[in-house]
């Protein structure tokens, strides 16, 4: 039915007019229900949905707990406009659709004669709303319509096993077999949903053909209560779904029976066992067939161990678990190791300790990075003691390897003994090895002992080197600026008399970020000592903030600078901008191109800054689009104009 | 329907469905299943996983080109309803294996012994029903996150991986990137003290219209696309795979931004609270007075959606210690903070660590470890972002019982929990 456009426009104003208004006992007010039908049946699709929209908020609030009496005014309502017939289908689909929240027993008349329309699109959305119908009438309407053939069976079936009730159970057993081999498969889906399906689908089986021969079995496995059948499913199934899903519901029935069922399939022919059923009978099982799966372990194959080791790793905790894993990982192969010591991360103790530190000296880069993870992860009291004892004393091997497990986990006292290795022991190995660990699990009081390496080791040392790089990385993860500046103004002041350490000391100055580092640089610079001055254009390029690019502009301004450390200060602008990651402020970033830009007339410095904005993303682009003021060169590099 | 393709019809058995013998050839061959380096190893063409890629819109490009890339996955079938889809889709796989094969049927796929994994990138109205029949056939299965539409198609797959013993990831792979599983991390163990509130960033899509009906074009087979959906006339706009809106906007197919967005940040937001076997209680929708959409747990935690200061980040956890801000692209800040970067200790609790979601995945299929998104963990993730939305439309609080996955006090409500599948489209069990 179609409305002239004057009609429309009058009840879309009354609509809009309505809107708030309430309705007599609880029911849509009158004008408001004529004005969202008249959007309905209207050629505005933005305001049909509108419509659609109103008249779902007025469903839902006839819907609110205790309203029992607006929700049956407002359901008449909605059954007079499905009776009047004459919304158009998408209105009528969409008035149906509200009786999935407060279709009561009034609905199934309506309903019920719906099911045979014309259209088999409203036909189908009454039978979505039956089903959702909470009413005892609803299941008999389905039941009545499987009868008669209206509507599509399939659907019907489908609503009728979302009833439950044992009349639908019957009536839909009554169906098959059916012709139509899809019919057949949605009737026995809907059958298997039945919780008391049992008997009927065992009889099916017998009769039905052997095409529907998987579909019920599958029907049957998730109601059977009959363990002969289950156990004969599990070994004769027809698929690997069924052997899988039967063997499952075996260990459900009965668990010792189930453990038992299993250690028999697997003792018969342990290669026929699926990779699965190891899987789940460890993770979902229970002690007996986690007994039968461990007592099989030597027959398996590598995939089933490997099944075997992921399921352990995911369930428990027990010694059993543990020892099961260390004897797989006992192995030259390499994958099933590389599990196994997974597995141990998560359920090992100290047992698994010395597989794990061995691991840790694989060629394999896989397996030592699990190992170190695994390490790390252990959840035994007893590992700390050990690896804290272990590192401490007794062979350079054993404690350079204990170290660096040290630095995998993170014990209490670990940093504190790590400090004291790297500064005070004997080997120099074990130093190094300190040194290394500390960048995982140095905190603020390791700031102190690295900053002596850099302070006291040789100029050619390795030791200074990599106490130089830890600190850096070491402060990156703590983020602890201060305390890192406390420890570098006392190293500074330490240093002063050997100016080889004081030049390394300065070098990862950076890793102490703070207004009062680049306050000593300023100073610093203006010594007028060349070689510090070196220094600190190495330094302020990689600056954390751009603090170091100010400091850096402010230099390039110092009459006292020459040219070439001018352009060498405009060249660290320009890579400091281009090194800036995502923590540093976008506004930061454009004030300080924006001023080292400004009064600068150097076609050379102006391209060492102007370089750095070339691949410019879209995050900078969109800012530069909302700076009127800015340099256009600056805008344009930005922008890639 | 299958697409013509005559170069190589070999039919290839997988790796779990060839047995002990052919495990043995697998793994005689040096490959590293840890997931990062799945790539390198070299195994034999025979113990490759066969993959199906059914849904060829925007999200399945990425999917494409990672199992073509990988020497352990060779992809030898690609769905779509939509023919010049799928054709594209298959011309892409046809590079590396020319023996893939297209289909305009999901069924046809799903009948096919050689496949053993299935990836599911459609619209939302559509992963239930193709991941529990997938798992039926024996197939291990990627779906595209949210993992469901409705609350009671999550249990029907949560019971579907354990009854056919499957392995199933969703696709919330922000808990395989190192910035969120650290967030979670510090959560979880305390550091920044009793967790108050959770600010989460989702964003917004327009609002869904109606559209007057369009003819459907040639080779769409529109019926199916809308499958379990209610009927409507197509509309391109209705089936547009869109980033900003699209299918996304409606409700029939998706659960607009709390299944969007909140499929990813609910879910580390449940991850960090250590509650993926249970979910939050209450869930309130923005109203005229309060112009926010949140949820609580039972321990009063507040997760508030697109409101208050995020300092800029898509999530903030607050607590009454500190506090812990992340995002995609490694972005993590704390207060204090040296948080960020200090290094659990023995006793902390150590999260489920990857840093490739698809990778984590294949790694199951050949080993059957359970990967860090199963069904029971996406379920209950897509049940917020689902209550949230019933919430939103019925423009009332709704209270949830996650113990025993009810809405409590609310029948009608409570009928939401589900929805009518049309004629023909019966969730498989």
């Amino acid at each position: 039915m179609k409305f002239s456009s004057t009609y429309i426009r009058v009840a879309a104003a009354a609509f809009a007019l309505s809107l708030g208004s309430q309705g007599a006992f609880g029911q849509i007010a009158k004008d408001r229900l004529s004005g969202i039908v008249a959007q309905l049946k209207g050629e505005d699709f933005k305001g049909r949905y509108e419509a659609r929209m109103v008249l779902q908020d007025e469903v839902s609030k006839a819907s609110v707990p205790g309203n029992e009496a607006d929700a049956r005014a407002v359901e008449r309502q909605i059954l007079s406009l499905l009776n009047e017939g004459d919304l158009p289908v998408g209105g009528t689909l969409w008035v149906l659709r509200q009786l999935h929240t407060i279709g009561s027993g009034d609905s199934v008349d309506t309903l019920e004669s719906l099911l045979s329309s014309e259209h088999p699109q409203v036909a189908d959305a009454a039978r979505m709303a039956l089903q959702m119908n909470t009413s005892p009438e609803s299941v008999k309407a389905l039941l009545r319509a499987l009868d008669t053939k209206k509507a599509d069976r399939r659907g019907i079936v489908d609503s009728i096993a979302q009833k439950g009730s044992a009349e639908a159970l019957k009536g839909l057993v009554a169906l098959l077999p059916d012709e139509d081999l899809e019919f057949s498969k949605a009737a026995l889906l809907a059958v298997s949903q039945f919780d008391d399906s049992e008997k009927a689908l065992k009889k099916l089986r017998e009769t039905l053909p052997s095409s529907l021969g998987e579909a019920v079995e599958l029907a049957l496995v998730n109601v059977t209560r009959d363990w002969k059948l289950c156990s004969e499913l599990a070994n004769r199934g027809a698929s690997d779904s069924v052997k899988t899903a039967a063997a499952l519901r075996c260990l459900e029935l009965n668990s010792r029976k189930g453990g038992r069922l299993i250690g028999e399939l697997l003792k018969k022919s342990p290669s026929a066992v699926s990779v699965e059923l190891i899987h789940m009978a460890i993770l979902d099982g229970n002690s007996a067939s986690q007994k039968a799966v461990l007592k099989a372990s030597n027959k398996l194959d590598d995939a089933q161990k490997a099944a075997l080791v992921a399921a352990l790793g995911a369930g428990k905790r027990s010694s059993d678990a543990e020892k099961a894993v260390l004897k797989v990982a006992d192995t030259e192969h390499e994958p099933l190791k590389l599990q196994a010591i997974v597995a141990l991360g998560k359920i090992g103790s100290r047992a698994s300790l010395p597989l794990l530190l061995d691991a840790l000296e694989s060629r394999s880069r896989e397996i030592t990075e699990e190992a170190e993870r695994s390490l790390g992860s252990l959840k035994d009291a007893a590992v700390d003691e050990e690896l804290l004892a272990a590192a401490s004393k007794g062979k350079e091997a054993k404690r350079i390897n204990a170290i660096a497990a040290l630095g995998y986990r993170n014990s209490e006292g670990g940093t504190a003994l790590l400090n004291e290795i790297a500064v005070n022991d004997k080997s120099e190995e074990a130093r190094e090895a300190a040194v290394d660990a500390l960048e995982i699990v140095g905190d603020a009081t390791s700031f102190e002992t690295l900053i002596a390496l850099i302070v006291s080791e040789p100029a050619k040392g390795g030791l200074r080197r990599d106490a130089q790089s830890v600190i850096k990385r070491m402060s990156l993860r703590i983020g602890d600026s201060a305390t890192a500046w406390t420890a570098f103004e006392q190293g500074l002041f330490d240093a002063k008399e050997n100016r080889e350490a004081y030049d390394a000391l300065l070098a990862v100055i950076d890793s102490a970020p703070t207004k009062e580092a680049i306050d000593y640089l300023r100073r610093s610079w203006k010594t007028g000592d060349e070689e510090l001055r070196k220094t600190i254009l190495r330094v302020l390029p990689v600056w954390r903030n751009w603090d170091g690019g100010h400091l850096l502009l402010e230099i390039a301004k110092d009459e006292s600078t020459s040219s070439s450390d001018v352009s060498a200060c405009y060249k660290g602008i320009g890579r400091l901008i281009l090194g800036g990651g995502d923590r540093d402020s976008i506004d930061g970033k454009f004030d300080l191109a924006e001023a080292a830009l400004k009064d600068n007339r150097s076609a050379e410095n102006r391209r060492a800054i102007l370089a750095a904005f070339k691949k410019s993303g879209r995050q900078e682009q969109n800012y530069a689009r909302r700076q009127d003021s800015m340099d256009p060169e600056l805008k344009a590099a930005v922008l890639g104009e | 329907m299958t697409t013509p393709n005559l170069k190589r019809d070999e039919s290839r058995r997988s790796f779990l469905k060839k047995g002990a013998t052919a495990a043995a050839t697998l793994f005689a061959a040096p490959m590293v299943l840890k997931a990062q380096t799945l790539g390198r190893g070299q195994p034999g063409p025979n113990s490759r996983i066969n993959v199906a890629l059914i849904g060829q819109g925007l999200i399945m490009k990425g999917h494409r080109a990672y199992y073509r890339g990988r020497s352990h996955t060779e992809v030898v079938a690609v769905c779509d309803v939509d023919r010049g889809k799928m054709q594209f889709g298959l011309d892409e796989c046809l590079r590396e294996n020319n023996a893939c094969k297209g289909y305009l049927d999901f069924e046809e796929v799903m009948a096919r012994s050689d496949v053993d994994a299935v990836v599911i990138g459609t619209p939302d109205h559509w992963h239930a029903a193709l991941a529990i029949a997938a798992m039926r056939s024996g197939k291990d299965v990627y779906v595209e996150k949210p993992m469901t539409l409705t609350i009671a198609e999550g249990k029907a797959m949560v019971a579907a991986e354990k009854r056919y013993g499957r392995i199933l990831q969703v696709g919330s792979q922000q808990r395989s990137e190192r910035a969120f599983r650290k967030a979670a991390e510090i959560v979880r163990n305390g550091w920044i003290g009793e967790i108050k509130e959770v600010y989460c960033g989702l964003g917004s899509f327009p609002p869904a219209s109606d559209y007057p009906e369009q003819p459907i074009p040639e080779g769409f087979n529109y019926d199916k696309w809308l499958g379990p959906a209610p009927w409507e006339p197509y509309h391109k706009a209705r089936v547009l795979g869109n980033y900003g809106g699209g299918w996304r906007s409606f409700w029939e197919y998706g659960s607009r931004k709390n299944g969007d967005w909140g499929a990813h940040h609910y879910d580390i937001t449940q991850w960090a609270l250590g509650m993926d076997e249970s979910g939050p209680v209450y869930f309130e929708p923005a109203t005229e007075g309060k112009p926010y959409q949140h949820f609580e747990y039972a321990s009063g935690i507040k997760v508030i959606r697109d409101y208050g200061d995020r300092k800029g980040h898509m999530i903030r956890f607050v607590g009454t210690e500190g506090e812990v801000m992340v995002s995609r692209g490694g972005r993590i800040d704390t207060t204090p903070v040296r948080l960020a970067g200090q290094p659990l200790g023995p006793n902390d609790e150590r999260l489920y660590k990857i840093s490739d979601h698809r990778g984590n995945w294949v790694e199951g299929v050949y080993t059957r470890k359970t990967p860090i998104c199963p069904a029971t963990v996406g379920h209950r993730t897509a049940t917020i972002c689902q209550l949230a939305g019933i919430a939103e439309r019925l423009k009332r609080p709704i209270k949830w019982d996650p113990k025993s996955e009810q809405i409590l006090d609310d029948p009608a409500a409570a009928l939401w929990m589900d929805r009518p599948r049309r004629a023909g489209y019966a969730l498989p069990v």
